[in-house]
């Protein structure tokens, strides 16, 4: 009874590489991927169109000395002795490259890694919950003390041409490299984020993965905090802020009265009159205090003659304390020339509106 | 005797009263005829502004500029459309006056439509004629934004006392070649506040944004009588660009910024974003060709402008330093587009500073062929030239001209592009 057992093990054992050598004589591919060989690719969540470095690695084979072929989607890509990298391009959205690095050792030992490259494409789109003014054509970016917004779209597309709803979709922000869990999981395409802190910037990422994980992409973006920036504006009596030309330092208009409007672009605001800000404006060395209407607002008056007038502004707001502009500009009203000090008043009117010589 | 010298007195003193009477007479007549003569003078004036006056389709009276020109006796109307039309040179100063927005109509005779600022008067100019007429007298003063559709739908935005943003939509129900400047501009005001506002002139449509109560942004569709409109849209995010087409796409563009990429796309009906790139555009700005897949956009990374075109699939290059925003596309299904390029390379962070009127430029026009990527300089103005930097061109049916707007002034030009190749 031994013998026969010892027998039959031996039979056993070495028909083994024999059934593993047929599988081999017929297919190119092994039927299973060895642990100690893998394949990374660069980037790893590639777009559409885009090339993709691969590597082949081993901490068991001497792969320089290993005859190694590449196969994309069971074509000969690339071959030789020691070759170990190789770069493909992935197609549209919704395709597949199924790639195989076979590998024959000096010794005969045969391996394969397998890998599918599917290309994603995540957008990250953001902007800040910050004051433009009507019909600016820009962003409105994120100033300290604000909130971003931000959106991934993600397009992972089957092979059939439908996309991976976002409800399927695993979404995990991070910002400055940590992870926020409030704004992370299953369906949360967005996030509000706080801005980054006064002169600094951050690090934006989402990482997604739909559920049967057939599918990751990843994004990222740098973030700075936006200065809030005062650009000046003549409010026209006819065509109202003339948004299209700002008044930069020395400017010249035409008239000896005119009225400017300054506009606190990506201000913590819901517009420059916002009640949470505080405007100190100042002419010619001399503060002029504000219009409880339109605090943004103030009116020169050269009194017929013409100069020119120094013009600063100063803005805080009641609890962002990160908000604080400042601008100046040096108009010139009615032609060239130069204010006298005498043509300066500040008396105030009776009038309704508060109308200053030089106010608002 | 003292009865004689009471009838004396009584005598003097009834002379002295009728001599009074008499001077009193005359001076209420005297003043009578004064005042008549001022009032002559005052009614001879009327026509200032261009109402009531003789505005033939051809003649060059009716804007705001030219009637106050006529009045003070600077120019007649017949001067100076004979001197306009009998211009050699291609480029026409339609409006010296700030111009709110134009658009040419559909029809065989090329007709431009436009809205003065000031008053959102409609004016009708003829770029064959140079002629030039006031078609409406509604006044709507301080209009920002306007827009015309082919067929004459008008929507003019303004910003009333509260800060509140308005928007009508109208139509200037007949606007012949003999409009006297009397149409009313008749329509709707839409709801208040909407951030953004694109009009389509296949299917009578409008698509426009508004602000949520979740701190972003809602998209609808609606028809131009204003019946319910249905929300296809919603993001977080708030700042995007809208455009619609005449071939029906809505393109959707996150508001551009310097040197941050950007995505634009193509808005479905079920409210899903189709990418027209692949990845995203530092400072993307984009003219999407109606009826066609081909592509402008412009890049801005914060230290320059590039432009690309993308007929094929993949990008090139252009030489030209312009931001798609000046750019427009020869009508019907063609791979030519025009394109405003400064004649200095705009300096840093220029798309922004553009936006907020802080930076302009002067600029040359460009064609670019898209089947061949040829480029070939069609005008310039020259050292001794009018400085435009232009903004929201567009092109008439027929290819034959390019209306802009001049940013720095708000004025209205037209170049025709056959008198320049």
């Amino acid at each position: 009874m031994m013998k026969l057992r010892a027998i039959l093990s031996s039979l056993l054992l070495f028909s083994m590489p024999v059934v593993a050598f047929a599988q081999s004589d017929s297919s190119p591919f092994l039927s299973s991927t060895a642990p100690d060989l893998e394949i990374t690719a660069t980037p790893q969540n590639p777009g559409a169109n885009t090339p993709v470095s691969l590597s082949l690695g081993s901490s068991a084979l001497d792969l320089a000395d290993s005859s190694i072929t590449w196969y994309q989607n069971g074509k000969a890509l690339a071959q030789g002795t020691g070759v170990t990298a190789a770069t493909v391009t992935t197609g549209a959205l919704g395709s597949r490259l199924n790639i195989t690095a076979a590998v024959t050792a000096p010794d005969g030992t045969q391996e394969q890694a397998q890998t599918t490259i599917i290309p994603t494409q995540i957008d990250l789109l953001f902007d800040g919950n910050t004051y433009v003014p009507p019909f600016y054509q820009g962003r409105a970016l994120p100033s300290a003390g604000t909130m971003i917004r931000a959106q991934a779209l993600a397009y992972f597309k089957r092979a059939d041409g439908t996309l991976v709803p976002p409800s399927q979709i695993s979404y995990t922000w991070k910002e400055g490299g940590s992870v926020v869990g409030t704004a992370s999981g299953t369906g949360r395409s967005s996030a509000f984020l706080p801005a980054p802190s006064l002169y600094g910037s951050t690090v934006l990422e989402v990482d997604a993965a739909s559920l049967d994980n057939s599918f990751t992409g990843s994004a990222s973006i740098i973030i700075p905090a936006a200065p809030v920036q005062l650009v000046l504006y003549q409010d026209h009596p006819l065509y109202g802020i003339v948004y299209d030309n700002a008044i930069v330092s020395g400017a010249s208009i035409a008239q000896s009265q005119a009225t400017f409007a300054v506009v606190p672009y990506f201000a913590q605001a819901r517009s420059p009159n916002d009640p949470n800000l505080a405007y100190t404006w100042s002419v010619n060395g001399s503060s002029v205090s504000s219009s409880a209407q339109d605090p943004s607002e103030i009116t020169l008056n050269a009194q017929n003659s013409s100069g020119q007038a120094a013009v600063s502004v100063d803005i805080t707001h009641a609890t962002n304390i990160f908000l604080s502009a400042q601008g100046s500009w040096s108009i010139s009203l009615g032609g060239v020339g130069a204010f006298g000090g005498s043509a300066l008043q500040s008396t105030r009117s009776t009038q309704s509106g508060n109308l200053f010589n030089v106010g608002q | 005797m003292s009865g004689n010298n009471a009838m004396k007195i009584t005598t003097i003193i009834r002379f002295i009263l009728i001599g009074i009477i008499v001077l009193l007479i005359g001076a209420l007549s005297g003043w009578y005829f004064y005042l008549s003569s001022r009032n002559a003078a005052h009614g001879s004036s009327a026509s200032i502004g261009g109402l009531g006056a003789a505005l033939s389709f051809n003649g060059s009276g009716g804007s705001t500029q030219h009637n106050q020109q006529i009045a003070s006796g600077i120019t007649t109307a017949s001067t100076a459309a004979a001197s306009s039309a009998s211009s050699s040179s291609p480029l026409w100063e339609v409006d010296p006056a700030p111009v709110a927005g134009m658009g040419f109509l559909s029809g065989s005779s090329t007709q431009l439509v436009y809205i003065e600022r000031a008053n959102g008067y409609v004016f009708n100019a003829d770029p064959a004629t140079h002629g030039n007429g006031r078609v409406t007298n509604t006044l709507m003063p301080k209009i920002y934004r306007a827009y015309v559709s082919g067929d004459g739908a008008i929507l003019e935005r303004a910003i009333d006392d509260s800060g509140t943003i308005t928007t009508f939509l109208g139509s200037v129900a007949t606007a012949t070649a003999t409009s006297s400047g009397s149409a009313t501009l008749s329509g709707i005001y839409l709801q208040p506040n909407l951030l953004q506002v694109a009009l389509n002139t296949k299917n009578n449509a409008l698509f426009y944004l508004a602000a949520n109560s979740k701190g972003g942004v809602d998209g609808f569709i609606q028809s131009w009588n204003g019946t319910k409109a249905t929300k296809i849209f919603s993001s977080v995010v708030g700042s995007w660009n809208v455009s619609y087409l005449a071939d029906g796409r809505i393109i959707l563009l996150e508001s551009p910024q310097d040197g941050i990429p950007g995505y634009a796309y193509t808005l479905s009906s079920n409210g899903s974003l189709n990418p027209l790139l692949a990845s995203g555009v530092p400072g993307l700005t984009i003219l999407p060709q109606s009826g066609g897949k081909d592509l402008v956009y412009g890049s801005a990374d914060g230290t320059s402008v590039s432009l690309f075109t993308l007929a094929t699939t993949s990008p090139v290059v252009t030489t030209l330093q312009t931001v798609a925003d000046k750019c427009v596309w020869m009508p019907g299904i063609s791979m030519i587009v025009y394109c405003a390029v400064p004649v200095s390379a705009p300096q840093e962070n220029f798309l922004s500073q553009w936006y907020q009127g802080i930076a302009h430029t002067a600029d040359n026009w460009w064609k670019i062929d898209l089947s061949d990527g040829q480029e070939a300089l069609v005008y310039s103005p020259g050292s001794g030239g009018a400085s435009l930097d232009v903004q929201n061109p567009v092109m008439d049916p027929t290819g034959t001209y390019i209306a802009f707007q001049n940013s720095v002034d708000g004025s209205l030009w037209v170049l025709n592009v056959t008198m320049t190749q």
